[in-house]
This record gives C-alpha cells, structure tokens and sequence, in this order.
C-alpha cells in the first residue's frame, strides 16, 4: 500500500505541471489582462502610455509568457505562490484566509452528501415502488436538475425571507460577536443547498446499488438461510451496495467546487468560489495559478483517498507494490 | 425505522436555529445595518482615492473639500468655509472651516490639506485609479513633476496660514471647486506610513489606527463581508445618532434584495423590477436621474463605410423605438435621451426627438443608396457596466428594431479586460455603452476629445468632428453654472443634428429603505457623490 501510495503521488507531480502549464497558457489566450482590467472608461483619458508601462513593469506583463510561467514555477519550488495584482496581498495568504471559510461550507455538504444521500438511498432500496421510493426519487431527479444559483436563490426566498428560519447570507452576524452557533447558523441555509446535488446523487446511486444487491444470490441464500432481515440487508446487502457509492463521493469534489462558485456568490461567502470569480474577471492570474494548483491537489488528493478507502472496505482490492 | 429517521431531521432541523439566536445588537444600541453599495464592483475597499465609486461611504470616514449638493445638480463646500480666485481663474485661495476635527480630537487645518494633496500625487502612490487623483489635483501647478517624482512635493498648494491653502493651477479654470468634490483630507500626525504603502497597509480598517474626520470611525471590517462603523463624537456637524452603522457587502445585488426583504438589512439598492416585490408600507422607495447616459456607438474605422453617413444613422435612430423601449421593456424607468447630456433643462423644441418611423428609417437607407443586406452582420459589444438583465433585455430589443429594416447585428457580453482589449483594437463594428455624467464633469468631456490619454483617435471610436471640442472647453471654462448649461445645450443639439453616437436613454435609480429609519437621506449619485447626506442624523426607531 506505501509503494502504491508514493508511486501515485510521483505520478501528480507531471500532473500537476501540465495542469498549471495548461492554466497559464489559457489565461495568456484570454483577451485583455489585469491592466485592462484596471482602467475604467472614466480613467483612460487619464491614463497615458507611461502609465501603462508602470503596471506592466509593476505586474511583470512587459515579460514574455514563458518567462513569466518560468518565474512563478521558480517562486512556487521556494514556496511562493506570488503576489495578486488586484487584492495587493501575497496569494498565499489570501488562499489560506478564503480556503478557511470553504472548507466548513464544502465539508459540511459533502458530509450532508454522504450520510443524508446514503441513508435516503438504502431506505428508498429497500423500498422499491413504495410512496416513498417514488418521492424520494422525484425530489432526487428535482436536486439533480435544478443548477446551484437557482436553488441558491430559493432556498434565501424560502427559509430566510418568507420562513425567517435563517439568515440571508453572510458568514456571521455582521457586528456581532464570533461564535460557533453562529457561524453553524450561517452555514446550514448554504451548505444544504451546495448538499443538494451530492444528496440527490449519492441517493440515486445508493438506491440502484442496493436494489442490484438485494437480487444477488448470496442474499437470496442469506435469507434462505433464516438470517435476520436487518442482518442481510444492512450487513451483506448495505455493504457492498456502498462500494461504488464510495467512488461517486470521491469524484463529487469538482462539483461541489463548481457548485461553491454560485452558492459563495449568492450567500456572500467570502470562499475560494468568490476569490476565483473576482481573479478571473480581473485576468489576476497569479491568484487564478494559486487557487487552480489548490483545486488540482484536491482533485488527486481525493482520488487517491478513493481507491485507499475503496481497499479497505472492499477486501478483493489489493494494491501491489 | 421511518419514524427515527423522521425524528433525525427534526431534530437536525430545529437544533441548529434554536443554538444559534444571538443577538448584535444590545437592547438599548441604535444599530443601522445597510448594503449601501452592493454589486460587483460594489463598495468593498475602505480608501479613498483608490475608488472610482464608494463615496457614499468615504464619506462617512473623510470629509471633502467639496461635496455634490443634494440632487447633484451643484458642487458645494464642505469642510471649506470660503473660496474666492484672481482674476484669470489661476490663483485660488481657499479657506477652511475651523470646527472640523478628526476622531482623534486634534484638528484640520491647512497643514492636513498639504500634506493630503503632497501623498496622494507622490510618484510612490502606486493606484491604478488615475481618474480620481487626475480630478482632484491634476490641474494644480507640479503635478507631473510630483508624480513623475521629479519634484518632491506639489508646488501649487501652498500653506498661508492655519485655515488657508492656496492652490496655483497649471491652467485657468473658473470653476477648479468642481473638481474638489473627493477630495478628503487626511490626518498628517496620523498617518504613520509611506505613500507606496498606501494600498497594503491595515490602517484604513484597523479601529486602533484609522482616523478621519467623517461622522464615523471604523470598528471593524471583514473585507468582502461587512464594515462597521462607531460615531466620531468630534464630527463637526455633530455627534452621529447611531451607535453603530453596519455596512454589508453583497456580491450579488439579488441577495442584497433578499437580506432587505428578511429585515437583516434597512437600506439597498433595488433594481426598477424589484420596486413592485417590496411591501409599501415598510419600504421608502428613494429615486432620482442616475446621470448616466446609454448609446450606442459606432466604430468608424471598423464599420460598413456606409455607416459613416448620416442618413445611416439617422436610419437607425428612426428604427428604434425608443420610447417603447423605456416604457414596456425598461418599465418607465427610463426617459429617452435627444443627445447625451442628461439634463432636461438644457433641450430645447429644436431638437429632434427622432420618434419611431421605420419607414422613415428605410427611404433615408435608400436615400443613402445603403441596401442592409451589403452590410453584413454586425458585430455588436456591450461594456459589462452597462450588462445588467434590463439593460440586455433593452438591447435585444434595439436588435429587432433594426433587424426590422434589414440590419442584422450580433452581440457579445464582454468581461472588462476583454471589453478594453476589443475596445482598444477596434475589434468591434457597434457598441453599447453608457457614460456617467457630473456637474462640470471632466468625463463628460472625454467622449469628444482626446486629452492624451488611452482613448485612441479623439474619442476611442474614431468619430472625426470639428467644433465639438470647443464647445465642450467653453463649457467646462465657462464662468457661471448658467452659462455652462448653456453650451452644454449648444452641444446637445449639434450632437442631436450630427449623431456621432447614438443617444438612448437615461434611467432611475432606487434605493429602498425600511421605515423604521428615521431622517435618512439618499440619492443615487454616480459613484457615491459624495453628497451630504448627514448621516449624522439617522437613527432607527423602535
């Protein structure tokens, strides 16, 4: 498992390069950069030829391309992910500061992902064609479809505005003092609705698992056997159906980090999503750099946790090596 | 099995809710929760000078020089007392108002005026917003030299005694104060950092160090969150009522709506749609002229060569129904515009309101010899300020007037960067924009001029006309308010005779405050004024 381990972390490193070359190469091709983005219509009668020479020599864009994808590899080997151009903050820092408040919000749905969509999903399993199954199934079809921003926006209209059961955005009270509850208080409206596809998801895919389980001949043989039908169905059957549900919460990751970009913007969550958005409307590219290097690490951090977890619950994996 | 997980979700449902009630706000604080400037590109940065916008809340920190009166029609003192200048407009001499003092207790004088007008033209500045420190001192005597770090401070602003400064221009402007209006002063004996540390230093949001000499001081700022504001109970004006005023950011202005209509917040800006949503008997709807007027505009380098005919765009300006446009699609919110200054006061019955006729728009078509089909299609940008829904739905609008008489044209919603990179390489046929106007606004006078700056040939789409640019330096050097509003009518109508652009319209802007607040004041001014709105006086009540 350590060989395996090592090999699939050596394996990142030329990822993670192409991911970062990619990215920069794409910045680069967007249009305009973050002196465009600087000067507003209102400035540019102002703005002379000498001041557009000063940002670029200030931002290092008077440099060629390869030359500056050169320096900010050479500041990320020191440990230095540079310097944004719009925030005037080193990138670090503001990953640190933004990821902090991300990490509540996408772990706490994530976590909603897993138990609220597998519990729903063995239930409904064991439910086939009930009411239940057919509700369930139709509220998991209405998560699958409905984007972040739309249900964003009702689930403010709903519970805060019309139910006043929770607060219309923010991450705390504004002017009050911190406190657990009430920062637990300002994630629940947010991190449910970014839960909603992952519960949907896992649900759906829990419900087929189990069902494909429960026709299999070792639990018809279990139950021929006198086994309790708790046993056999949480056991045998619950068990296994998790397998591939395992995979599918690994994989969610990207999704709730496109999903945060949306739910961060609506609830006014000052998270990655939101550091992202503001860095590529203003072309801030060493911040677009830092927080893609981030997601990338994240990415392949939960493959590999994936296939570590896939071989502990499923003994028939070995990893060799 | 189905009732304990019923049970669960309840359970989950109501603890945290129930854990999580605590209160801001003390029983007896008068605490005023706003988003004052909300949107992309909304307030979020707590230091003047390096904004565009955000005045409405600068102001609550710094005082100005100058302010916007109340419908900004005007450009009054605020902390000067009086002002008088020599006889060529080159010499003025100003003197200060000797009740002001900043949170700390020691007061304003001269010497803070100085010292303010030498640190933010240091060549160590470092801002990126050259507009507002062009305005606020850029026809003062050295400003290149200070700027270019050739001179190490301005020589035009000199100190004559306690309460009065003199500024010495580089050119005569009989109305210099029009340019003052964001001119907030800074504590000398505070500020304990350099120039190029302006835009990375805490002080501005640390309560320990930041002062000003506003009706408010900051206590505390989460950026991207909020900024919490304590009364300056040295304000000249007098002690602000509130006991604290809580400015929240919103990214998204649909929340901001939706944190009002909760009653987290009092006070939002709300879009013409959301006007109706809102219970009239707790909001206060507050509106006026948003002074910022919408067109269209072709590039004369990059369009069909026909387009550069008159009768071309008077074809388009009688294809589009306008007014229809600004009642059903715009809902009433927007007044339709005979050329682009946003003052009715200066039309006159000369102009010509180019009311909806497509045939008209077709026998001047073909009386141009133009058949629309040669044309091709238009590739048609629009500057992401000016993207909002209503205004898209308005410019989709505009495309099926002209598709109407033959003119196809194709749109694109551009980010900023990509709208100044196009921009700049006229990598566009048509455009849709809007400019911001102000009273004895030097922007204004960007569109027809080229002041040396980015804006390419004259006015950035290559519109070659002869007398515009006097007219507009008469203006902006004329010597009483009439006589610039006069020629700003002499523009208006060569520019309604001529069409270098197309003018559209010019809208509301709105505002809705809870009732509870009391002698609140509001207007839309574009980027925040600043204007008085004596915030000193709010309060909530019970």
């Amino acid at each position: 498992m350590g060989g395996y381990v090592i090999r699939r972390l050596l394996i990142s490193i030329p990822v993670l390069f192409l991911v970062t070359f990619l990215v920069f190469t794409l910045i680069e091709i967007a249009p305009g950069d973050v002196v465009d983005y600087f000067i507003s219509p209102e400035s540019m009668q102002y703005t002379t030829e000498a001041d557009i020479q000063r940002l670029r020599e200030r931002t290092g864009l008077d440099q060629p391309f390869l030359v500056r994808y050169g320096k900010w590899l050479g500041h990320l080997a020191q440990g230095d992910l540079g310097y944004s151009f719009v925030e005037s903050k080193p990138v670090g820092g503001l990953i640190v500061d933004h990821m902090k408040n991300t990490l509540p919000l996408m772990g706490a749905a994530w976590l909603m992902g897993i138990v609220f969509g597998i519990t729903l999903g063995v239930f409904v399993g064991l439910r086939q064609y009930s009411v239940w199954d057919f509700s369930l199934t139709g509220f998991s079809f209405l998560g699958l479809s409905i984007p972040a921003f739309i249900s964003g926006i009702l689930g403010l209209y709903i519970f805060s505005v019309r139910l006043g059961w929770f607060p219309a955005g923010g991450m705390r009270t504004a002017g009050g003092e911190s406190s657990l509850s009430d920062s637990l208080y300002h994630l629940v409206l947010p991190a449910t609705t970014l839960a909603l596809m992952d519960i949907a998801r896992n649900m759906r895919y829990m419900r087929f698992s189990m069902l494909e389980v429960l026709n299999q001949d070792y639990i018809t043989t279990a139950r021929a056997k006198g086994l309790r039908p708790r046993l056999v169905n949480y056991r045998h059957a619950m068990r296994n159906a998790l397998l591939p549900v395992v995979t599918v919460t690994g994989m969610s990751l990207p999704q709730l980090v496109a999903g945060a970009v949306f739910i961060e913007t609506i609830y006014s969550w000052r998270g990655m999503g939101t550091l992202y958005l503001n860095a590529v409307s203003g072309r801030d590219y060493p911040v677009i750099m830092g927080v893609n290097l981030v997601f990338a690490v994240m990415v392949l951090g939960a493959n590999l946790l994936t296939d570590i977890v896939y071989s502990i619950v499923d003994p028939r994996v070995r990893f060799e090596g | 099995m189905t009732k304990r997980l019923i049970a669960i979700f309840l359970v989950l449902a109501l603890m945290v809710p129930a854990v999580s009630m605590t209160s801001a706000q003390g029983d007896d604080e008068q605490v005023l929760y706003v988003g004052l400037d909300v949107g992309p590109g909304g307030y979020n940065n707590g230091m003047p000078y390096n904004y565009g916008a955000g005045h409405t809340m600068h102001i609550k920190m710094y005082s100005p020089l100058f302010v916007w009166n109340e419908d900004s029609t005007d450009i009054v003192p605020f902390i000067v007392e009086s002002y008088e200048s020599n006889d060529d407009f080159t010499v003025w001499t100003f003197k200060l108002r000797e009740d002001v003092y900043f949170s700390d207790g020691e007061q304003l004088t001269a010497n803070d005026v100085k010292f303010t007008a030498d640190f933010m033209t240091s060549s160590d500045i470092n801002l990126e917003n050259f507009n507002h420190i062009n305005e606020a001192f850029g026809q003062i005597e050295g400003f290149d030299a200070h700027r270019n770090g050739e001179a190490e401070e301005l020589t035009g602003v000199q100190v004559i005694d306690d309460f009065t400064f003199q500024y010495t221009l580089s050119t005569s402007n009989p109305r210099i104060y029009g340019r003052m209006y964001g001119t907030y002063i800074f504590p000398e004996h505070a500020i304990d950092f350099a120039p190029a540390d302006y835009q990375t230093i805490d002080w501005w949001y640390n309560s320990d160090k930041q002062v000003g000499s506003g009706p408010f001081s900051v206590a505390d700022y989460k950026r991207d969150e909020y900024l919490e504001l304590v009364p300056n109970e040295y304000y000249f004006l007098g002690a602000p009522k509130l006991d604290r005023l809580v400015d929240r950011y919103f990214p998204d202005e649909t929340a901001a709506v939706l944190a009002l209509a909760a009653g987290e917040i009092d006070f939002s800006y709300v879009s013409p749609d959301v006007l109706s949503t809102l219970d009239a008997d707790t909001f206060e709807i507050y509106g006026g002229n948003s002074y910022v007027s919408i067109f269209f505009h072709i590039n004369y380098n990059n369009s069909p060569e026909a387009w550069q005919d008159l009768l071309v765009r008077q074809a388009f300006m009688y294809a589009i129904d306008r007014q229809a446009i600004a009642d059903v699609v715009l809902e009433g919110t927007h007044m339709v515009l005979p050329c682009l200054v946003p003052i009715e006061s200066v039309y006159t019955d000369s102009l010509n309101d180019y009311a909806y006729d497509p045939d008209k728009a077709k026998a001047l078509l073909a009386e141009a010899g133009v058949d629309p089909a040669d044309l091709g299609t238009v590739d048609w940008v629009t500057h992401p300020g000016y993207a909002n829904p209503l205004m898209k739905d308005a410019v989709q609008a505009s495309q099926a007037y002209l598709a109407d008489i033959g003119i196809q044209a194709e749109m694109r919603y551009l980010d900023l960067p990509t709208w100044r990179t196009t921009y700049l390489a006229e990598g566009y046929q048509m455009g849709f924009r809007g400019q911001a106007y102000a009273i004895f606004s030097p922007p204004l006078a960007a569109l027809y001029t080229n002041a040396g700056g980015q804006g390419g040939d004259i006015n950035g789409w290559d519109f070659v006309a002869t007398g515009f640019e006097d007219v507009v330096n008469q203006a902006l050097s004329a010597p009483t308010y009439d006589e610039y509003t006069a020629k700003l009518g002499e523009l208006c109508q060569m520019e309604n005779e001529q069409l270098p652009w197309l003018p559209m319209w010019v809208g509301e802007r709105y505002g809705a405050l809870n009732t509870r607040v009391k002698d609140f004041y509001w207007y839309p001014a574009g980027g925040g004024g600043p204007y008085d709105d004596h915030a000193e006086q709010w309060y909530v009540e019970d």
